[in-house]
C-alpha cells in the first residue's frame, strides 16, 4: 500500500465516523423544518412553523429560560473551581494522580447513581430539592471536564513568565491577572462554554434534584414517553440543537484566534 | 490600570504569605468541594443501604436485607449482562476509534485539528435525548438505516439488543478518541522516520513504536467508555425494548417502586466496579502520562 493510498483510506473512514456521529444531532434539525415529517424519511420542502410554536409555548419557554440559567450558574462556578483544581495541581509535587483522581470521579460515577446520592443526601438533612441543587448536581458534572480544559491551557503557559514578572517587581495578584489570565484565557472560556453545553443539555442528575422547575432535557424526555414525539417537540429540539451548535461555533472562533496570536507571538 | 487600594492590600497580603499556606488558600475550594459534594454523598449510599424504608421514607437501622434481595430478586443476572455489554462496546470503540485519532495526529494540518475536535462535541453535548430519538427514527422500520439494509431478512432493528449497542457505541465513541488522539500527539513525529531509517515497515513501526506509545490513551478511553455504559439508562430504556436489561434500568426501576435501601445496594456495587476499575487504571497508566509536563 502506497502512503498516498494509505492516507485516503484513512480520510475516507474518518469522513464516514463523522457522518454517522454527526447524523442524529443535525436530523433533528431538519425535521423541524419540514412541512410534513415523517419519523425516518427523507423531508422534503421547507417551513419555521413549528421551531415558532415551540418559541411561542410560555411554559415551554420557562424551562429554556430555567435550564439556560442553571447552566450560566454551573460554568461560573465551575470555571474559576477548574482553574484552581488545575492550579491544585500543578503546584502539588506528589499525589497527583490521586488528586486528579478525586477530581475526575464524579464524572466517572454514573449519572444515576451520582444523581440518586445526593438526592438522599439532601432529603435526608430535611433540604428542598430546588433549581440550586440542580446547579450542585452539574457543578460536579462538569468540573472534571473545566479542570481537564484548563490543565491543558496551563500546559502551554510558561511558567518562567511567573518568576520573570515577580522578578520586576509586579506582586502575585498582578503577575495573574496581566501575565497569566491573558494567556490561558481562551482554556478558561474553553472550560465555561463546555459547562455550559454539558449542563444546558444534562439530563439524569437534573432529573434527581429537580425541585418544582422542570429542565428542558426533563421536559422533552417526558414528553416524548408520554404521548411520542410532536411538530412541537421537534422545534423544540431544533431550538435546543441550534443553541448548542452557536456556542461550539463561538467556540471555534475563539480558539482560532487564540491559536492564530499565538504563532504571532512565536 | 490604577490598582484600587483593598486590591493591593490584597495582593501584598497574598505576597506576605508563605508558599504552604497559599497551598491551603489555592486547594480550600476543591477540598471542601471533594470533600463535601463527591467523598459525602458516595460514601453515605454505603450507610443508608443498610437502613430501613418505614412510612415517612429512609429511617436509620442497620440491616443487610437489601444486600440478600440483590440476589434473591434476580438483579444479579443484568448486572452480568451489563457488564458483558459494557466490554463489549469498550472493544468495538476502541477499534472504531483508533483509525480516527489517528488521521487526526497523522493528516491533518494542526491548525484544523482543533475544528476536527470540537466536530466531535457536537454529538457529545447535544442533548443524549435528542439524539436517541433522532437515532429511533433512522433505525424505524420505515428509517434510512432500515431501508438501506432491505437486503436483511427482518428490517426491524429497533428495540433489540443490537440497537442498544449500536446506541452505545455512537454514544460513547467521541470518549474513545480523545485519549487516543491526546496519547497519539505525545508522540515525537521524528520517531517515524528514525524507524524508517533503521529499515521498519511501517506496519512494523505502528506496531513497536507507535501502539505502544499510545497504550495510555486506549487505557484511558476504555475506562471512560466503560463506566458510560456500566451506567448507562436512558439508551437501553429506549433502544433496547422491554426485553433488554441493564443495570441501570434495574436501578431506576426499583427507584421508581421506592425502595431506597435496594437502589443503595445496586448502586453500591455500581459504585464499586467504578473504583475497582478506575483503581486497576491508575496503577497500570495512571492520569499522568496524558498529562506529562503540565
Amino acid at each position: 500500500m502506497t502512503p498516498d493510498l494509505r492516507r485516503s483510506l484513512l480520510a475516507g473512514y474518518t469522513g464516514v465516523i463523522y457522518l454517522t456521529l454527526l447524523t442524529p444531532p443535525l436530523y433533528i434539525l431538519l425535521l423541524a423544518i419540514s412541512p410534513n415529517p415523517v419519523p425516518g424519511q427523507v423531508a422534503h420542502g421547507f417551513t419555521t412553523r413549528w421551531i415558532t410554536g415551540a418559541l411561542g409555548n410560555v411554559g415551554l419557554m420557562e424551562d429554556l429560560l430555567v435550564t439556560a440559567q442553571i447552566a450560566f450558574a454551573t460554568a461560573m462556578l465551575a470555571t474559576p473551581l477548574g482553574l484552581l483544581a488545575a492550579r491544585t495541581y500543578t503546584a502539588l509535587s506528589s499525589h497527583r494522580d490521586t488528586f486528579l483522581a478525586f477530581v475526575l470521579l464524579p464524572a466517572l460515577v454514573p449519572g444515576i447513581v451520582y444523581g440518586l446520592s445526593l438526592a438522599v443526601l439532601l432529603r435526608v438533612s430535611g433540604l428542598q430539592t430546588s433549581i440550586y441543587t440542580i446547579v450542585l448536581g452539574e457543578l460536579t458534572w462538569t468540573l472534571p471536564f473545566a479542570t481537564l480544559i484548563i490543565l491543558t491551557a496551563l500546559s502551554s503557559f510558561d511558567t518562567q513568565l511567573r518568576e520573570a514578572s515577580a522578578d520586576l517587581g509586579a506582586s502575585r495578584l498582578k503577575t495573574f491577572r496581566y501575565v497569566e489570565l491573558p494567556i490561558i484565557f481562551p482554556g478558561l472560556l474553553g472550560a465555561f462554554l463546555f459547562s455550559f453545553l454539558l449542563a444546558f443539555n444534562e439530563y439524569i442528575r437534573a432529573f434527581f434534584l429537580q425541585g418544582q422547575h422542570s429542565t428542558l432535557p426533563i421536559t422533552l424526555f417526558s414528553r416524548i414517553n408520554a404521548g411520542g414525539i410532536d411538530t412541537e417537540m421537534y422545534g423544540l429540539a431544533a431550538v435546543s440543537v441550534a443553541i448548542t451548535i452557536v456556542f461550539l461555533l463561538v467556540l471555534i472562533v475563539v480558539q482560532r484566534a487564540a491559536a492564530r496570536k499565538q504563532r504571532t507571538v512565536q | 490600570m490604577p490598582e484600587t487600594q483593598s486590591s493591593g492590600r490584597v495582593a501584598s497580603w497574598i505576597d506576605h504569605l508563605g508558599d504552604s499556606e497559599r497551598f491551603r488558600l489555592l486547594s480550600a475550594p476543591i477540598a471542601a468541594f471533594i470533600v463535601f459534594l463527591v467523598v459525602i454523598p458516595l460514601a453515605f449510599i454505603v450507610i443508608w443501604s443498610t437502613w430501613e424504608m418505614g412510612q415517612n421514607g429512609l429511617s436509620p437501622a442497620f440491616s443487610l436485607d437489601a444486600y440478600g434481595r440483590l440476589f434473591d430478586t434476580g438483579r444479579v443476572a443484568p448486572l452480568l449482562f451489563t457488564l458483558r455489554t459494557a466490554a463489549a462496546v469498550m472493544l468495538v470503540d476502541l477499534i472504531i476509534a483508533y483509525p480516527v485519532a489517528y488521521f487526526i495526529y497523522r493528516h491533518v494540518a494542526e491548525a484544523n485539528k482543533q475544528i476536527f475536535l470540537l466536530l466531535l462535541v457536537i454529538p457529545f453535548v447535544v442533548s443524549r435525548v435528542l439524539r436517541i430519538f433522532s437515532l429511533v427514527f433512522m433505525l424505524s422500520q420505515r428509517g434510512v438505516i432500515s431501508q438501506l439494509l432491505f437486503f436483511l431478512p427482518t428490517r426491524v432493528l429497533l428495540y433489540s439488543e443490537l440497537s442498544m449497542q449500536i446506541g452505545l457505541v455512537l454514544d460513547t465513541l467521541p470518549l474513545a478518541i480523545f485519549p487516543i488522539w491526546l496519547a497519539l500527539e505525545r508522540i515525537d513525529p521524528s520517531l517515524f522516520e528514525a524507524s524508517s531509517d533503521l529499515g521498519a515497515s511501517p506496519r512494523e513501526t505502528f506496531q513497536h513504536v507507535v501502539l505502544p506509545l499510545s497504550a495510555p490513551g486506549l487505557a484511558a478511553g476504555g475506562l471512560l467508555v466503560f463506566v458510560v455504559v456500566l451506567g448507562a439508562e436512558t439508551i437501553p430504556g429506549t433502544l433496547g425494548g422491554p426485553s433488554v436489561q441493564m443495570i441501570g434500568n434495574v436501578l431506576m426501576e426499583v427507584f421508581s417502586s421506592i425502595d431506597l435501601p435496594l437502589a443503595g445496594a445496586i448502586s453500591v456495587m455500581m459504585l464499586s466496579l467504578v473504583v475497582v476499575v478506575l483503581a486497576v487504571f491508575m496503577r497500570t497508566f495512571g492520569f499522568r502520562q496524558l498529562f506529562e509536563g503540565i
